[in-house]
């Protein structure tokens, strides 16, 4: 299961629509509706969209007595720290992982051999 | 101890990473440029193993790395090699598809060694300072010009927080 932010932040704003959205909530806090109106897609789709976004706690649905809204959240955004962040998380990672897997290589384990 | 350093200096628009391996440099050129090999070590390890669509290790040469999300997106990352100076050097762009293409991302990756140990040097330069620390608000493809900067100002106040 993913749940690393890097991966799912990056997942979230791989599509042009999910992107549009954010930066339509970067205004303010809006209905589904107003968000979909834009778009050339129906109501279902957007709300795939929103629910993407949503796993990646990039926005949030919230209910104010009647009127059912989304918003941005901050953490992710926050916590990979932009592009720089997740491009770093991403090389530490791989070098990390590189350094192990060298181990491996020394040590002729057998899914390492080339 | 053997951890990887990192650098953001102020005034150029680059990264530096470095690291040492308990390896010689060819077994560290050879897991960096083979298919079999980079399976093994390159991406987020919580999204599963990347797939390791295409690895051309030669001036010109392409390569792409394929993620799937759990929702089912596929998310690559994709680039070309400008110079290949085997085991020393090489410098490849680095993009994920469909998002900030038309920047210019340039790692230029460099391998030592000492001792029976490599050393690696990684610089990657971006086409500018701006484009470094605030690359994904600049990649957001919105209508308005304004809700970009209010984004950009928005993300600004999240990182600096």
């Amino acid at each position: 299961m993913a749940t690393d932010p890097l991966s799912l932040t990056f997942a979230a704003l791989a599509d042009p629509t999910r992107r549009a959205i954010l930066a339509r909530l970067a205004q303010g806090q809006t209905s589904v509706g107003e968000l979909a109106a834009p778009h050339q897609m129906s109501l279902a789709a957007v709300s795939k969209h929103i629910k993407v976004l949503e796993n990646a706690g990039l926005i949030a649905r919230e209910k104010d007595a009647q009127y059912r809204y989304c918003k941005l959240q901050a953490g992710p955004l926050q916590d990979i720290d932009g592009w720089v962040g997740a491009y770093r998380g991403l090389w530490r990672d791989n070098l990390d992982q590189l350094d192990a897997y060298l181990a491996d290589m020394q040590r002729g384990d057998d899914t390492s051999k080339q | 101890m053997n951890k990887m350093l990192v650098e953001t200096p102020e005034g150029e628009p680059v990264i530096r990473m470095s690291r040492t391996f308990d390896a010689p440099r060819t077994l560290v050129w050879r897991a960096w440029t083979r298919p079999e090999h980079v399976a093994r070590w390159w991406g987020s390890r919580a999204m599963g193993a990347i797939k390791v669509v295409k690895l051309d290790v030669r001036p010109g040469g392409e390569w792409r790395f394929e993620q799937i999300t759990p929702d089912g997106t596929v998310f690559a990352f994709i680039g070309k090699y400008i110079e290949v100076d085997e085991p020393e050097r090489l410098v490849n762009t680095f993009a994920l598809e469909g998002m900030f293409e038309d920047k210019t991302v340039i790692e230029t990756h460099r391998f030592e060694e000492r001792d029976g140990k490599t050393h690696y040097s990684g610089v990657t330069r971006f086409d500018s300072i701006e484009d470094r620390d605030g690359m994904v608000a600049s990649g957001m493809e919105a209508g308005a010009q304004e809700s970009m900067n209010q984004l950009e100002e928005l993300l600004g106040e999240l990182v600096s927080a």
